[in-house]
């Protein structure tokens, strides 16, 4: 398209202000972590990693990452294994009601975070299971599920089928095939599913309000909470900048891993 | 010829066993990798919303706020037409209309620049940049925003905006669009820029051909061939994230 100088450099600017205004708050949280004030204040007042170093020493802070790692985990454990045992069912099997299955996975992340979280409260309370971290698990790892399979299913449909009949033809029975041809060729695309389902889950903030009892705190809870306390407000800066230092490099890699293409 | 067939069926009949066997031991290796999945999805998730649906129509009880067994529409009835939950919903409507917009506004020349203009490496460089935010923490992202909208209080001096220009629209329905804005905006982006990726060169070549300049071709060209795409994001309020997953 022939597009004039000045429109081509409009819209060069357009582009990297936006990436700028992107990642602008983001740096500003860093920075302010380092804030010798209690204060969101810009500019800030003065350097001092006096946050840093005492962070460790506020519990609830603790316990809350603690207990996020730890659903975050199990959920993902749970996602994972559902996940690809759905993409092999999908995409390996014919069965009636194949679209309807296909579809049901992609409804927990389809519907807003919210429906999940009345439904399962609802749920939850009317069979009397307990809400802590149990309900905090299933809950998360229900809409983690998608995550996992859309990884999975992607690689698996990338995969040429010759190579599976190749190895049939060579003598591999289904075991070997799948141990020894599928299994590598989806293991990158599995570990990818597991952090972004690891990801969605230590970040979720709807559907752990809901499913969450009294007894129970996740990191971004504890960041709801605390946000508009001044006294913690300097650790709420700490939390989120490690939340970020954490997140941006995992995405970073998971996008790596569920791009690495089969052919280059 | 009777002993052709008869040889024929003899032939025929270990092959047919044996598919026969592969048929049943197919459908219960199709059991062992569906029903895990099947079971959790079917029990939890869409036995909870069947719950959810059915819930609305029993009444609670005025005293406790329990569920109790009587079967009514009221509950229904009073979600459509008190002015407080209606008002709610078309100030929700609102927000969410006025982030999409602004996110289309930045999205459209963002994407046509990735897709269009940008060198290969720098357009890969510039998707997984956009892309990135998404996978960190919402609430750090909303509360970094806050860091930047902070109108100054008794607790400090204001944010970046008030530092920098000496003006802040302070906490509200602005802060609160732009907000959603910033947060969403990925999503906006991705789809729109898989539209003018997969939008042949030769369309744009021949708009101009046909002497349509550089607006005439965005608006009858690009964006009508693209638009269809970047409905899904607008309509998408709930995070998506295979928006990140499928390339």
């Amino acid at each position: 398209m022939q597009l004039s100088k000045g429109s081509r450099v409009a819209l060069r600017a357009t582009t990297y202000l936006t990436l700028g205004v992107l990642y602008t708050p983001l740096v500003l949280v860093f920075v302010l972590s380092f804030n010798s004030e209690r204060s969101l204040a810009w500019p800030p007042a003065g350097f001092s990693t006096r946050w840093w170093s005492t962070f460790l020493d506020v519990e609830s802070a603790r316990e809350a990452l603690l207990s996020s790692a730890r659903i975050a985990l199990i959920a993902m454990t749970i996602a994972v294994v559902l996940g690809t045992l759905l993409s092999f069912a999908l995409h390996s099997f014919t069965f009636f009601g194949k679209n309807v299955v296909s579809f049901l996975a992609v409804l927990p992340i389809a519907l807003p975070g919210i429906v999940t979280g009345v439904a399962l409260r609802n749920t939850f309370v009317r069979f009397g299971v307990d809400l802590g971290l149990l309900s905090v698990v299933v809950g998360h790892a229900t809409f983690c599920i998608v995550v996992a399979h859309n990884n999975v299913i992607a690689r698996l449909r990338r995969i040429a089928p010759n190579l599976r009949e190749a190895s049939a033809d060579l003598g591999a029975s289904e075991w070997q095939t799948l141990r020894y041809v599928t299994w590598p060729l989806i293991r990158s695309a599995v570990i990818a599913g597991g952090i972004l389902a690891f990801a969605l889950s230590f970040d979720e903030v709807v559907v752990t309000t809901f499913t969450a009892g009294a007894g129970i705190q996740t990191l971004p809870q504890w960041i709801l909470n605390n946000f508009s306390r001044p006294n913690v407000l300097p650790y709420v800066t700490v939390v989120a900048t490690i939340v970020l230092v954490i997140s941006l490099p995992l995405a970073w890699l998971a996008q790596r891993l569920s791009d690495s293409h089969l052919d280059d | 010829m009777g002993e052709r067939l008869e040889q024929t069926a003899r032939l025929a009949q270990p092959r047919n066993s044996r598919a026969g066997r592969e048929k049943s031991r197919s459908a219960l290796a199709l059991a062992a990798v569906l029903s895990g999945p099947l079971a959790w999805l079917l029990v939890v998730y869409v036995g909870s919303l069947s719950l959810l649906i059915v819930s609305a129509f029993f009444s609670l009880d005025d005293f406790t706020g329990k569920p109790t067994n009587e079967l009514t529409t009221s509950n229904v009835v009073e979600a459509f037409t008190q002015s407080e939950y209606v008002s709610l919903v078309l100030r929700s409507i609102g927000v969410a209309a006025c982030a999409t917009v602004i996110c289309l506004a930045l999205a459209l020349p963002t994407a046509f620049y990735i897709s269009r203009l940008a060198s290969r490496r720098t357009k890969r460089g510039l998707v997984v940049a956009m892309l990135l935010p998404l996978w960190t923490g919402y609430l750090v992202k909303a509360f970094a925003l806050r860091a930047v909208f902070e109108p100054g209080s008794e607790y400090g001096d204001g944010g970046l905006l008030k530092g920098l220009l000496g003006w802040s629209p302070g906490f509200g329905y602005f802060a609160v669009i732009l907000t959603l804005a910033y947060l969403w905006f990925p999503y906006m982006l991705l789809p729109i820029h898989a539209g003018f990726e997969r939008l042949p060169d030769s369309l744009i070549d021949a708009s101009s051909d046909l002497g349509a300049g550089t607006l005439r071709t965005f608006v009858s060209v690009i964006a009508r061939s693209s638009f269809h795409r970047s409905l899904p994001a607008a309509s998408s309020p709930s995070r998506s994230p295979s928006a990140t997953t499928s390339p």
